[in-house]
């Protein structure tokens, strides 16, 4: 099944490079540990053949289009022409691709999206944790089973939807839409955005959210992966990272490391698509998703919006309605959404 | 000397008295990372490795160097060297050796580092199950190896479940002479088991050769080739931080009022901001030159100057990269270079 | 074991505005104690970092010669959050000093020899120091001619006013100021140092220079020094790079193997045509 998709990814990709129409695809590529995908570049039509698909396919591409239309600062009259790029493009991708295109990251006329449906994605973690931590050494995706074999030759089976990523299992929009080309292949149904994961956070009181999110914090190293890994974490300069004024303090002390994520997840308010490439990229396995998706969901309660596949849409926080919500700074620590 | 499965618990609670002792523990998000510990029960199977390495023992994410009130130095901390780590990889120990060049050499040595490291003792344990993404024995190593470590740990008896502990130098003889209480003399052929399972372990792995890395490197360091390896590249600096020899740290000062800490933190080449000057002036303002940088510090600058390859083969960095860059195939896509 | 990260105590003595534009200050500090001004042992070429507990530190060229006694000079460009922290510190602030850094000038390379400097813009500080040593009477004899060329963009930008004249008035040095373009009020010689110095073309025989400036004046003077025939073990610059700690342990200012802060600042050409270009 997913061998068809991979076929129709290389049919669509292959014109747009041989005719010119793109200098580049962004797509996935077998790994360098014999089963899971990782980010491709491909550049000549040689490139085209390393194209995979798969359920491993996890990475967010998005998170390479700043720095694939990068140019240093130009003179007018003299710009150099920004690339044209493909991108092998899941629902998630494409939204935080969208959401690049408002902040002006990219014209959308430079991109040509090759648009996949998802039936969502394995779990890495998951599986090595049911695994008991071995290593594995192969893969095997039927769509309804994972068959999972260990460098030490053991088989395990596992329901599909039991080793799916968290972030598939709610997701609201496994269908691309908006691409230029769409390959033909299942996808899931929608989930319903699990917002009710967060539910449990929000009935704590603020001591004990404080303390259960300053704990899971502690571990943090950091590293910045997660904001590396993020599409819509693209300052050349962070926050974090200023040393006039510093904000906070470089180091992996509980003060600055909580400031530097609730800063950082409230930065993607109304811009975080959920995709978890935060989570995945974490070398700590810190679990970010409960923050982040406590951000989108405050994003959806106050203002009934979700990133979506449309361009043309003003992202809520650069935009004022006279009835936008207001009551978390007229009741401030009331209960409920963004409490 | 024979660490018997049954006076395990007796053993770590000995040492844990007479020394700080740190041991790979389970961590919440799966895996294990070295902690202190006093109990037995702390220890958790390290399958294939810790998260992060041994280094952070002795070079912590965060130090504070001095602390000052107005223009004066207030205190500088002192170092508790009464260290012990039970359970770090051959790969991991090795690697210490490494550190103690960075730290101690140059003409000058680092307190913080070196006093942790005078009197620490590396307990190494041998690595019976090393991964697809281990490749000690392609850069001098072994998964039984003994550089850097003080006592060399394995497996042995029925299950497995006792510890053959060999001292390899005279701190580490002088730790087990110290908890002999809790130990039991070895069979004279205890060793040869020792060395079956280093050679089981070690033909698990693929020896790759990078002999001709650091020429290639040095002779093509325009090459449009690095351009192509470091396409993915997230410039998140995990690897960097999870590998057991990268010692790059920035200093900075965090005050309160009139009071405040000189703070050294880890840092990392990885990032764009590193190299920048106060002019603006970024001698690595592209990720090609920051990645280039990793592997040549590596496997071409450390040779030069440190007479070692700054790696030793853990595959922290393989594992925890987002995006799988793999440094193997890096320096595999260098060898190719014209 | 002395730690290498502790500053010894210095007081601001005095400040002195070098430039028109008011964003480079010499700073004349003294030692709080007198064993760490009986230890600082120095020689030309070699820096400090300057610390200024909350702001953070600073590497900068020790531009006093070990010939001038009791105190340290610092010439410091106003760039950033410490800098911009000292230029706003009035004389009597207490700071620290972390040094002597790095290797000087090849001293005993240059005992003999005829020494040409060649230097623009800022970086002249570390040359302040080399002069200042080589003119010293206790000092002078062991040395040969000494002719010197200092270029900056205008008369407003030139450092140590006074002691330029001194020098330029000097039989013991050959000194030439520069500026790139005329300039009203200047009567001085007019040019771009590269060219200045082809002008007035310097013997390369039995001579070593010293060449401190900023990279695009470094590009254009180092082929004029080998078409004068001097050899590129005897083409000496100085290098700077971002650095933190300055005792080659944070491994930021590495230009290929070579820590500027450790094995440096101070290289050859013939050592620096074989590092990577990075810096």
């Amino acid at each position: 099944m997913s061998a068809a998709i991979r076929d129709a990814i290389r049919a669509a990709a292959r014109p747009l490079l041989a005719e010119g129409k793109v200098s580049l695809i962004v797509g996935y590529e077998r790994g360098s540990n014999g089963y899971r995908c990782r980010p491709s570049f491909a550049a000549r039509a040689g490139d085209i053949d390393r194209l995979e698909w798969d359920s491993t396919c996890s990475n967010n591409l998005a998170v390479f289009l700043p720095g694939l239309f990068q140019r240093p600062p130009q003179k007018k009259g003299q710009e150099t022409p920004l690339p044209r790029i493909a991108f092998v493009a899941k629902a998630c991708d494409l939204r935080s691709i969208v959401a690049l295109v408002k902040e002006l990251q990219a014209p959308r006329g430079n991109l040509v999206l090759i648009g996949v449906p998802c039936t969502g994605m394995v779990d890495e973690r998951t599986v090595r944790e049911a695994v008991g931590g071995a290593e594995v050494a192969s893969f095997a995706d039927d769509g309804k089973a994972v068959v999972v074999r260990t460098a030490a030759g053991a088989e395990h089976r596992f329901e599909r939807e039991a080793v799916v990523q968290h972030a598939c299992r709610c997701c609201q929009f496994p269908v691309p839409q908006g691409a230029d080309v769409t390959v033909e292949g299942p996808a899931r149904t929608p989930g319903d955005n699990g917002d009710g994961l967060v539910k449990d956070i929000e009935k704590l009181p603020p001591a004990e959210r404080w303390a259960r999110f300053s704990a899971e914090m502690s571990r943090c190293i950091r590293c910045y992966a997660c904001r590396q890994a993020c599409p819509t974490c693209y300052c050349k300069e962070c926050f974090a990272e200023q040393n006039n004024p510093a904000w906070i303090g470089v180091g992996a002390e509980q003060t600055d490391v909580s400031i530097f994520h609730i800063v950082r997840i409230f930065h993607q308010a109304g811009r975080c698509v959920e995709c978890d490439a935060c989570l995945r990229a974490c070398p700590m396995g810190i679990d970010l998703r409960t923050w982040t998706k406590k951000i989108a969901a405050d994003v959806r309660a106050l203002y009934g919006f979700t990133p979506d596949f449309d361009p043309t849409g003003k992202p809520p926080l650069v935009t004022f309605k006279e009835d936008d919500a207001q009551e978390f700074i007229t009741e401030p620590g009331a209960q409920g959404h963004g409490g | 000397m024979v660490l018997e499965a049954r006076s395990l618990a007796a053993f770590v609670e000995s040492v844990a008295k007479a020394a700080k002792l740190f041991v790979p523990e389970a961590d919440p998000a799966g895996g294990t990372i070295f902690a202190e510990a006093t109990s037995a029960t702390a220890i958790a199977p390290t399958v294939p490795n810790t998260r992060l390495s041994v280094k952070s023992v002795f070079f912590p994410q965060r130090e504070v160097l001095l602390s000052y009130k107005e223009s004066a130095i207030e205190a500088v901390p002192g170092v508790d060297g009464n260290l012990v780590v039970f359970g770090a990889r051959p790969c991991d120990a090795r690697a210490m050796t490494w550190m103690d060049e960075v730290f101690g050499g140059g003409g000058r040595e680092d307190p913080y580092f070196v006093e942790r490291r005078r009197a620490a003792v590396i307990v190494a344990m041998g690595c019976d199950e090393p991964c697809a993404s281990c490749f000690c024995t392609s850069v001098g190593g072994s998964p039984y190896g003994t550089e850097g470590a003080d006592v060399l740990a394995s497996r042995m008896g029925a299950g497995a479940a006792d510890l053959l502990l060999e001292p390899v130098t005279e701190k580490g003889a002088s730790f087990l002479a110290k908890h002999a209480g809790q130990l039991k003399p070895a069979a004279a052929d205890a060793p040869s088991a020792r060395q079956a399972r280093e050679k089981a372990a070690a033909s698990r792995m693929k020896v790759l050769d990078f002999s001709g890395v650091k020429p290639k490197m040095d002779a093509g360091f325009e090459s449009p080739a690095w351009d192509a390896i470091t396409r993915s590249c997230l410039g998140c600096g995990a690897c960097t931080y999870v590998c057991p020899t990268c010692h790059c740290f920035d200093i900075t000062d965090e005050s309160r009022g009139d009071r405040g800490v000189r703070v050294r933190t880890w840092d990392a080449c990885q990032y764009s901001l590193f190299t920048l000057h106060a002019s603006g002036h970024n001698p690595r303002s592209h990720k090609r030159a920051r990645m280039r940088q990793r592997l040549m510090h590596k496997y071409s600058y450390a040779p030069e100057t440190a007479k070692a390859v700054f790696c030793s083969g853990c595959g922290r960095c393989v594992r925890s990269c987002p995006v799988n860059l793999d440094i193997r195939e890096m320096l595999a896509a260098l060898e190719d270079l014209a | 074991m002395k730690n290498p990260y502790l500053p010894m105590p210095v007081t601001i003595a005095d400040v002195t505005v070098e430039n028109d534009a008011r964003d480079i200050k010499t700073f004349r500090l003294t030692f709080d104690r007198e064993e760490d001004l009986a230890t600082f042992d120095y020689l030309p070429g070699q820096f400090a970092e300057l610390s200024l507990f909350g702001r953070g530190e600073s590497p900068i060229g020790i531009a006093s010669s070990p010939t001038e006694k009791g105190h340290l000079l610092f010439s410091v460009k106003r760039m950033g959050v410490m800098t911009s922290e000292l230029h706003a510190s009035p004389t009597g602030t207490k700071m620290g000093v972390r040094g002597p850094l790095g290797h000087p000038f090849p001293w005993e390379r240059l005992e003999g020899k005829n020494i040409l400097i060649v230097s623009g813009g800022f970086a002249f500080t570390t040359l302040r120091s080399a002069i200042t040593y080589l003119l010293d009477p206790a000092n002078r004899s062991r040395f040969g001619t000494i002719t010197a060329v200092y270029g900056v963009r205008e008369p407003g930008e030139l450092l140590y006013k006074p002691a330029l004249q001194q020098w330029e008035a000097s039989k013991d040095i050959a000194f030439t100021t520069t500026i790139d373009r005329p300039k009203e009020g200047w009567n001085g010689r007019v040019g771009l140092v590269p060219v200045v110095v082809k002008e007035i073309g310097p013997d390369a025989e039995n001579a070593i220079a010293l060449v401190c400036g900023p990279p695009i004046m470094i590009k254009f003077t180092i082929p004029v020094l080998v078409e004068l025939g001097f050899a590129k073990e005897d083409i000496v610059l100085s290098l700077e790079n971002r650095m933190k700690c300055g005792i080659g342990k944070c491994g930021r200012c590495n230009v290929g193997s070579q820590y500027v802060c450790l094995h440096g600042p101070v290289f050859t050409w013939a050592q620096l045509e074989k590092l990577p270009a990075e810096y």
